[in-house]
């Protein structure tokens, strides 16, 4: 993804010294009928600029809350900072694409074609057509769906639609990338499948990235790091592991003893030791 | 269904695969597309036979006389088909256009919509074709009465399904608007006009049977011209086959409508359609 037919103008703003994702006493409220719910409090954490970040954690611990707080959806009840560079995400402050983002489903447009709706973030926000459309034609190309570019998204099965998802996010070229459990309706050989992508698709042009889980072994493969959170509501980040594992990673190597070093370590963080999964 | 053996399945989720799964919906759908003429022979014969057992064609004429006055009485019945279906085609579109405009604004303001969704409810509890003599009373014995019933009863399953529409977008179709920080105008534009089809061709075609019914009703209150004029008419003079042959204009009339609905579905969300289809 070496393609800077972005508006141009936009010069990339990260002051190389504060350079990476910090999430600082990150606190998250919600308004629940007359009681305020608190998802997340006073998470903290940290990612250096161009690594690969994953969020593990139970059901219901307020994961997805905080990647949507650094996308700046959540801005009216979030607490605390969350910082890219010296830019304040919460708030909303984050330049137009400069955060991608995929979700939990991949949420195309059926009445788009695949090439379309990867293009949609420039065509809607005035890129040339041409230009946009050329640009998705080389990212599904990468993400290994060429040959689907002109199919609806309803007629590609769930894995290949988050793949053109991920490709959708990435087109804006961001400095973050956020992903929300985007494999986790996937069956298990697809998710591996998936996994494999998104490391080629990143080793590319590592930004940073962060990637909410539950999937242990999963994190463990993508990470450069991974933050464990406890159990919501009033969840905080209990553990941050550093996965050193020489990239690219290969499925194969999940069976090292290093791999499952890590897995372990992580289960345990997890509580995962003390129940029959 | 036959069962084919011409190839070897390509693996699911192939482009081969998606190119056969497509040609044989399609295929398929013509295949089958006489079947839904079925019922219509059987449905003719019976009346045959009922109106040969009573024998009485003021009261029940049979199929055959009534196509007998069809073409007879042709000139006649195309000059009241005319005004009604201006009637009708007049008094949809303004409520295409109100029914949307209106869904389309409560759909997007929770304070509006506290405001006049309940009205709007409401209203749809007054039986309007009670109104038509009071619309005569106000606009007199020209069009304008037929087409503002026509108007008023086909309303409503515009409006409501326009508003159902533009709020059936997702929460991470929202999340993706929010994210490319789009506007309003453009969330609407590039997302919120598109979801919103096919919950409102949904409430098109409710609305355009109920728009004939209007203008029909209206024609009866007080008309000199209309298909519904000819009605009270053709039931004055005891003309029942005439009767008969109005009714089946009508009807015809508003299959085609119908079917006019269903086109304009089919070209303006052929990514909806075709996904109903194997459903």
């Amino acid at each position: 993804m070496t393609v800077n037919a972005m508006s141009g103008s936009e010069a990339p703003a990260t002051s190389v010294g504060s350079a990476g994702l910090s999430f600082r006493s990150v606190s998250i409220e919600y308004q629940a009928q007359a009681r305020k719910i608190r998802a997340v409090a006073d998470a903290s954490l940290h990612v250096d600029h161009g690594s690969f970040l994953s969020i593990l954690g139970p059901s219901g611990c307020g994961k997805t809350s905080l990647l949507k707080a650094a996308a700046g959806l959540l801005p009216a009840s979030t607490l605390g900072e969350i910082v890219l560079g010296d830019v304040r995400l919460n708030s909303g402050n984050a330049r137009r694409n400069q955060v991608g983002m995929v979700f939990q489903t991949a949420a195309l447009l059926d009445w788009l074609t695949v090439r379309d709706n990867v293009a949609f973030p420039l065509t809607t926000t005035g890129v040339r057509k041409s230009t946009a459309r050329e640009l998705a034609s080389e990212l599904l190309q990468q993400a290994g769906l060429g040959s689907f570019a002109d199919n609806k998204p309803y007629e590609l099965s769930g894995g290949m639609q988050q793949r053109a998802a991920i490709c959708r996010a990435l087109i804006v070229e961001p400095e973050l990338l956020l992903m929300d459990e985007p494999f986790g309706h996937l069956d298990a050989i697809t998710r591996d499948q998936m996994s494999i992508m998104t490391q080629s698709l990143w080793l590319r042009k590592p930004i940073t990235a962060v990637l909410v889980t539950h999937s242990v072994a999963e994190a463990v493969f993508l990470s450069d790091r991974v933050a464990v959170m406890s159990k919501g509501p009033a969840s905080r980040v209990v553990t941050e592991v550093d996965i050193d594992l020489p990239r690219p990673r290969t499925l194969e190597s999940r069976g090292s003893a290093v791999f499952q070093g890590y897995v372990r370590e992580l289960e345990q963080a997890l509580g995962l030791d003390q129940m029959e999964e | 269904m036959s069962m084919q053996v011409d190839a070897p399945a390509p693996p699911a989720g192939s482009e081969a695969s998606l190119q056969n799964l497509r040609s044989s919906r399609l295929r398929s759908a013509t295949r089958t597309w006489w079947l839904s003429l079925i019922s219509f022979p059987f449905a003719i014969a019976a009346w045959q036979m009922a109106a040969a057992i009573n024998d009485n064609k003021l009261v029940l004429p049979g199929p055959w006389e009534v196509a007998k006055e069809l073409v007879s009485e042709r000139s006649t019945l195309i000059a009241n088909l005319k005004p009604t279906a201006y009637e009708t085609v007049v008094g949809f579109l303004i409520a295409l256009a109100a029914g949307v405009l209106v869904g389309v604004v409560l759909g997007n303001s929770r304070f509006l919509q506290s405001i006049f969704m309940p009205f709007i409810v409401v209203f749809q509890l007054v039986p309007k074709v009670a109104l038509a003599p009071l619309f005569i009373v106000w606009f007199g014995f020209g069009n304008q009465p037929k087409i503002l019933l026509t108007v008023l009863i086909s309303f409503f399953p515009i409006v409501i399904n326009a508003f159902a529409g533009v709020q059936s977008m997702t929460s991470e179709q929202r999340e993706l608007a929010a994210l490319l920080r789009f506007s309003r105008w453009k969330t609407f534009r590039h997302i919120q006009a598109r979801v919103a089809l096919p919950a409102l061709f949904n409430g098109l075609k409710v609305a355009i049977t109920l728009a004939v019914i209007g203008a029909v009703v209206a024609e009866f209150v007080a008309a000199d011209r209309g298909l519904g004029y000819l009605l009270v008419v053709t039931q004055t003079n005891l003309n029942t086959p005439l009767m008969f042959a109005a009714v089946v204009l009508l009807t015809a009339f508003g299959a085609v409508l119908y079917a006019l609905v269903v086109l304009a579905e089919r070209l303006a969300i052929p990514w909806h359609v075709s996904r109903r289809a194997d459903r």
